[in-house]
């Protein structure tokens, strides 16, 4: 795929190569939406509005990294969501089962392709992770999926929220500090390769 | 739980990040290894981004590509369109304005409003019929009041008076009135003339819209078709 000509076709209107750009990309797009959101429906609402409004503002896209770019889209249509939900009563970020009780160990994460104890391995990380990531503010938690889960290097970061470089270095290193605070208290959660060191020895 | 200050959990979430410089990584390395508590922090923050990036990347529920209904992408704007749009949007201004200045205007200046009304023009009061009740007046009523009020004329004297100046003509206003015509606003052959500009010009900008729409339409589902 030769990202710079279909990008060069889409800013002259042609959705289809737009279309194949989507397809590189929906995934680390929805996966951002998803663990900056904590909910599918909504994470999949700001991704399609995301893939819209970088197609017909496409022509603003002056080189760089695209994902950078696209990254930049899907987080304005975060903070969108977000903004909204404020305005609107809130939903329960967990899933619930027939009695509308949470369920402690959600097997909508799972992967078909795991063992049973694989699943439920995961089922308790991502479980975890998630639960740690929405009790973050949406500024660090914005930061933190982009620079750890995203990959996105500094400069990359600020480009794609237009915050300074210190404010990512300060916010991103809060954010691992309240990160590492929480899952603390999911020790018996997490698979014992996970667990984090216990500090009460220092 | 360590105690260590934030800049030094600063610098090593940005020594995790490897963009510190040889100096700063060797300089605080050093404090890393003989500090326990920063030694702790340190591979605390290392494991909870461990566990960050091993988070499992979720499939996309269904796929994103757009259509062009759901991008809402609509055809280049033809070259003309601006331009014919522009004239329309001018031309609606100026008879819109031209219009209210022709109802307003006279309002504000009474003396066009008179000139006018002596040309027949209608509006405000009727001076023929003020001033033919000004002439109504019966004589008798008028006379006992006027013999009243002027005072009984001296008795002519022999002295020289000087003889009293001529009488100057009175300096004209410093203000210019307003000519009727300027009052008057634009004429009605030119609001009809700028009402049909507006809607000629508007209507050949929607039917350039229109055709350039379909066209489009049409290349872009034969284009789908082949």
């Amino acid at each position: 795929m030769n990202e710079t000509a279909l990008i060069q076709d889409a800013q002259n209107g042609d959705i289809e190569a737009f279309n194949r750009l989507v397809l590189a990309y929906q995934v680390s797009l929805y996966n951002t939406a998803l663990r900056i959101l904590g909910d599918e429906d909504q994470a999949a609402d700001a991704t399609q509005e995301a893939f819209i409004s970088a197609f017909r503002h496409i022509t603003s896209f002056r080189g760089g990294s695209f994902k950078a770019w696209l990254l930049r889209t899907v987080t304005n249509a975060c903070y969108d969501e977000l903004r909204r939900r404020q305005r609107r009563p809130t939903l329960p970020l967990e899933p619930t089962d027939d009695d509308d009780e949470e369920m402690e160990s959600p097997r909508w994460l799972a992967d078909s392709s795991m063992t049973p104890e694989q699943k439920t391995e995961a089922d308790e990380l991502e479980h975890a992770i998630q639960h740690c990531l929405n009790a973050l503010p949406t500024d660090f938690r914005t930061v933190v999926v982009l620079a750890d889960l995203q990959g996105l290097d500094y400069a990359e970061i600020s480009a794609s929220i237009r915050t300074p470089l210190g404010t990512i270095k300060s916010r991103l290193a809060r954010a691992r500090l309240r990160l590492r605070e929480c899952l603390q208290g999911f020790k018996e959660l997490l698979p014992a390769a996970f667990r984090l060191e216990d500090g009460s020895h220092s | 739980m360590t105690h260590n200050s934030f800049h030094d959990v600063e610098q090593l979430s940005v020594l995790l990040d490897e963009k510190l410089s040889p100096a700063e990584v060797a300089r605080l390395q050093k404090r890393i290894d003989s500090d326990a508590d920063l030694r702790q922090t340190y591979t605390e923050l290392r494991q909870a981004r461990t566990l960050l990036r091993r988070l499992p990347q979720r499939r996309a529920p269904r796929n994103f590509s757009l259509n062009p209904v759901a991008a809402r992408v609509r055809p280049p704007l033809p070259r003309l369109f601006p331009a014919f749009r522009l004239v329309s949007v001018l031309a609606s201004l100026l008879f819109f304005f031209s219009f209210t200045g022709n109802l307003v205007l006279p309002a504000f200046h009474p003396q066009s409003a008179f000139t006018s009304m002596a040309d027949g023009k209608g509006g405000g009061f009727d001076t023929e019929r003020v001033m033919t009740a000004e002439e109504s007046v019966p004589q008798t009523m008028a006379e006992p009041a006027l013999a009243e009020s002027v005072p009984s004329m001296p008795e002519p004297t022999l002295e020289i008076v000087a003889p009293a100046p001529a009488l100057q003509p009175e300096p004209a206003l410093a203000i210019p009135e307003p000519s009727p015509a300027a009052v008057a606003g634009l004429p009605t052959w030119a609001l009809f003339s700028l009402a049909g500009l507006a809607l000629f010009s508007g209507m050949v900008a929607f039917l350039l819209r229109r055709q350039t729409d379909q066209n489009w339409k049409h290349q872009h589902s034969s284009k789908k078709g082949g």
